[in-house]
């Protein structure tokens, strides 16, 4: 119960606030741009992942997805698809399955998102997981998601 | 004593002259030997000898490897007349050795026989006979290619127990691209490996290989291809590539992968995502842009390729096949042809040497190879078949390629490794079981809807319908793209058809280059007098000049016309100019009661002009390649032409509730050629789906059953062959009423369906992998000029 709570503090501390859209990206010529990488994490607990599906906007200052990267376990290495229809509304979901037998179990990271930022402020995202289920198809309700600053390995 | 020689002076006089002889008869002897062994001893010397070594007589060796290597293009080359290459002719088990062949490379085209790769291959499912002889094949359980070429056949592979050695010199790195400058894209000098002829320069080049897998179910292919962008050069490179994909192509996946790890590129509006890349690009990211320019027309830039290092972009479409008399036909273009730009024209495809860029002045450039160089790039091609019937044969018109069947209704194709230069469209036929092809509706359903493509096949009774008296306009493009084989494929086409007109009919011969000109002022009857001076005339025609396009269709559309024939054009062209839009809309213009039936002419045709000429042109579009004959094509076409279409054609939809079905106006169908709908529909269940349409005054129909229980979500192209089908009616709708609202409607449908357009591009950058200094030389991709095609008369130095 303690760890469910901690990572949902951390979760709150990266995606907060919910819901929020990606500026319409309105170009600043004098802002300085930069490129960084956020990874996302999903803790399915005990039971192995077969399948996840996210929706992640920034609440705050000006990012643009430039790139969605697989994560590190085999199963979901990768790169998974995005709903263009979705990202012309200044947000991006992005799901993949795996039917094999070999699935991540616990933290795992799921997709990595290379990003455009424009201006001084640091971007706060919105993260939510829409779905996390088990190979049987079964909805993990414990499931948690996270973002973390994307490094080299 | 002064005048006395000794006895031993005359000796020493006769001495010389006795070892003078000697050394000449031991010559004599030698050469003779030589001439006798040398065709058997090189080859061995080669075939033992390290591949490292640099010797003479490695050089000597690997020479001589070459020249017996089985892509040696000629038969007037040396080897080919030697017992050895007799020898080594293929029979039934004969197997190419696939260990570190080299292709002999073709020279200029205008100075080479047809080269192997030219050869017809075809396959034959077991048990249907090898009617065209065994090309080359592998022993045991492998596949097995055919030829349907006799000279093809000749040209010797190695023989079952020939191992040829490829002699190289180590590998080094190149110099460097020189710095950026008026010729900043000029590559560095020097080439990579010594292996080729003298008269051959192999030159460095950022892609190294380009791999590409269909997979075709039904009639839809979903092709994959694989861009290997590589830097062998010592500075950090930019690398632009301008290439060809057909011009019904749904790209809709980009992805770059930049040592193990893969980037999935996104679609953005074209002008956000190139704003992307260059940001990227000037900040040392590796990053990566694919930009369309013409339908058919890509440009795939790569930014911050470290020396050494590799990058490769994964591209995914969809599109459907054409089926053209009998055959479905899979089309894979390799090279963008040079194209030709009216004078003042900036939004062109300009056509440079190698280390011209910014030459021509055009917004698209593309860089050719001089007839003496040669890159490392070559390409591997597979297509898997499901047809879901039989496949009864299976052809493919200008590469060798290697077929099985491991179904009756699959085919497996793979294009020969030794036939791997990218300078001409692959083009592969296959023909299903049964005498005609019945008219079927395919379906798919996801979260977004239905969607669902329909080939509408023409009625069989059509071919017993006789035509009206015909008014035929021949149009000929003599532009310098044009010289050598392609004329002479369109002269052999036209003269067929001269051939083929009945009395009643009346002609008209139009070429064009700089400018247009008839062979008189008006149509005249098809009298075999007025045939034969057009004949003589066609003779008389040469490729030379420009590529003035729009004088042709001016020549041709503007005469008035005689109510009582039909007006056919036949536009016999490769297409290689830039301002197809302006061509496009001029035929918007003018069409009136004229059909076009346009004809593309050539190994790389440009079938985005080709095909637009024929759909704004109500007609249709043949491909005369340069292994046709063309006899048989312009016989199709008269055949085509002498039965009246299915026109008028109205679609009850049963009990299918149907919307957006494109092309909204349902093409007329004609003998042998059908058309491709496709649209959005809703509700379950099965419709009975009915086409009406009039052939000569009368009302004939075609049903057909939908299924849409079997609407599984498993056919994820068709919604992408919609949305394509969509953006391509909406840009056919602005050539003929431009409106500011059309542009943001493409953008808008290809963002939503995540494609490709002229509006929309994708970009991936890689945040984690930045690179010292700023972006580095930008290296254009130079490409090969099209199989028979002349670098002199149509690349700008």
């Amino acid at each position: 119960m303690k760890r469910i709570a901690s990572l949902a503090a951390f979760a709150l501390l990266l995606a907060l606030p919910l819901g929020a859209q990606l500026p319409a990206g309105a170009e600043r010529p004098d802002a300085p741009i930069r490129f960084r990488a956020v990874d996302v994490v999903i803790d399915a607990g005990e039971q192995p992942l077969a399948a996840w599906q996210f929706e992640l906007a920034a609440e705050t200052g000006d990012a643009k997805i430039v790139g969605i990267e697989g994560g590190e376990h085999p199963a979901f290495a990768q790169p998974p698809y995005y709903d263009p229809a979705a990202l012309a509304n200044h947000r991006v979901i992005i799901a993949a399955f795996n039917t094999g037998r070999d699935l991540p179990v616990g933290k795992t990271r799921v997709a990595r998102l290379h990003v455009q930022i424009t201006g001084q402020a640091e971007p706060e995202y919105a993260v939510r997981l829409e779905a996390a289920a088990s190979p049987t198809g079964e909805r993990i309700a414990a499931a948690t998601i996270t973002l973390a600053k994307g490094e080299p390995k | 004593m002064s005048q006395t020689r000794p006895s031993g002076n005359a000796g020493e006089s006769r001495g010389p002259n006795r070892i003078l002889l000697a050394v000449l008869c031991a010559t004599a002897a030698v050469l003779l030997l030589s001439a006798l062994l040398m065709p058997r001893i090189v080859p061995a010397m080669a075939r033992r000898r390290p591949p490292s070594a640099e010797s003479p007589q490695d050089k000597m060796a690997a020479k001589s490897a070459e020249w017996a290597a089985p892509t040696a293009p000629s038969t007037s080359t040396p080897p080919m007349n030697t017992p050895e290459f007799a020898k080594s002719e293929p029979g039934p088990d004969l197997q190419p050795s696939d260990t570190g062949l080299v292709r002999n490379d073709p020279g200029p085209a205008w100075e080479q026989p047809k080269p192997m790769v030219q050869a017809q291959g075809s396959y034959s499912p077991p048990g249907k006979g090898l009617t065209r002889g065994i090309y080359s094949g592998r022993k045991g359980p492998g596949p097995t290619v055919h030829a349907s070429s006799d000279r093809a056949r000749r040209v010797a592979w190695a023989g079952p127990n020939e191992e040829l050695w490829v002699i190289a010199l180590p590998s080094t790195t190149p110099a460097a691209p020189p710095a950026p400058g008026p010729a900043y894209e000029t590559p560095g000098t020097g080439s990579l490996m010594a292996r080729l002829p003298d008269a051959q320069k192999e030159v460095p080049v950022p892609l190294k290989h380009t791999d590409v897998k269909a997979a075709i179910a039904g009639y839809i292919a979903t092709v994959q291809v694989t861009q290997q962008f590589h830097n062998p050069y010592s500075v950090k490179i930019e690398a632009t590539y301008v290439f060809p994909l057909p011009q019904n192509a749904a790209v809709n996946e980009f992805v770059m992968t930049v040592g193990e790890r893969r980037i999935r590129g996104i679609i953005r509006e074209r002008a956000e995502a190139e704003r992307i890349y260059l940001e990227a690009r000037r900040q040392g990211y590796v990053a990566s842009l694919l930009t369309q320019e013409r339908p058919n027309i890509f440009t795939q830039k790569v930014a911050n390729i470290e020396p050494g290092k590799e990058i490769d972009i994964e591209i995914r479409y969809f599109h459907t096949l054409a089926y053209v008399d009998g055959w479905y036909e899979f089309v894979f273009p390799m090279v963008v042809g040079p194209r030709f730009n009216p004078p003042g024209s900036t939004a062109g495809v300009g056509a440079v040497g190698r280390g011209r860029g910014g030459l021509s002045g055009q917004a698209t450039e593309v860089q050719y190879m001089k007839p003496d160089e040669r890159s490392g790039h070559d390409i591997a091609l597979a297509v898997d078949v499901d047809a879901g019937v039989p496949i009864e044969d299976v052809l493919s018109r200008n590469h060798v390629v290697a077929a099985s069947q491991p179904a009756p209704s699959r085919a497996a194709v793979k294009l020969n490794p030794l036939d791997s230069i990218p300078n001409k469209d692959f083009v592969l036929r296959y023909r299903v079981a049964g005498k005609t092809v019945k008219s079927a509706i395919m379906a798919h359903r996801d979260k977004r809807g239905g969607f669902f493509t329909m080939m509408l096949y023409p009625p069989a009774e059509l071919a017993s319908v006789e035509r009206a008296p015909m008014e035929m306009i021949f149009v000929l493009d003599c532009s310098g793209s044009m010289n050598g084989q392609p004329i002479a494929q369109s002269k052999k086409a036209v003269e067929r058809a001269l051939r083929s007109l009945r009395p009643d009919d009346t002609f008209q011969l139009i070429r064009f280059s700089n400018s247009a000109s008839k062979l008189g002022r008006a149509p005249v009857e098809a009298t075999p007098e007025n045939v034969r001076n057009a004949l003589a005339y066609l003779q008389s025609l040469e490729g030379e000049g420009g590529t003035m396009m729009i004088e042709g269709i001016k020549a041709a559309l503007s005469y008035e016309h005689e109510a009582r024939r039909l007006r056919f054009v036949a536009f016999l062209t490769d297409g290689y100019i830039g301002n197809e839009e302006q061509i496009l809309t001029e035929v918007c213009a003018r069409i009136g009661h004229s059909r076009i039936f346009s004809f593309g002419v050539g190994s790389s045709p440009n079938r985005y002009l080709l095909d637009g000429l024929a759909r704004v042109g109500k007609g249709c579009v043949a491909y005369l390649g340069l292994n046709d004959d063309a006899g048989p094509v312009m016989d199709r076409f008269f055949e085509r032409v002498s039965h009246p279409a299915l026109a008028d054609i109205e679609i009850d939809w049963g009990g299918m509730q149907v919307a957006d079905v494109y092309p909204k106006q349902v093409p007329d169908l004609f003998v042998g050629r059908p058309v491709i709908l496709t649209g959005r529909f809703s509700g379950e269940g099965a419709a009975s789906v009915r086409v009406k349409g009039r052939v000569a005054g009368e009302e004939r129909a075609i049903a057909l059953r939908a299924n849409l229980e079997d609407a599984a979500a498993s056919r994820q192209g068709i919604p992408c062959v919609w949305a394509r089908a969509k953006i391509e009616e909406l840009s056919y709708l602005a050539l003929a009423e431009p409106s500011a609202e059309l542009p943001t409607q493409i953008k808008q449908v290809a963002l939503d369906y995540g494609l490709m357009s002229a509006y929309t591009a994708f970009v991936a950058v890689d945040s984690l992998t930045k690179t010292a200094g700023d972006h580095g030389v930008s290296v254009a991709v130079p490409v090969p000029v099209p199989d028979g095609v002349r670098y002199e008369t149509t690349v700008e130095e």
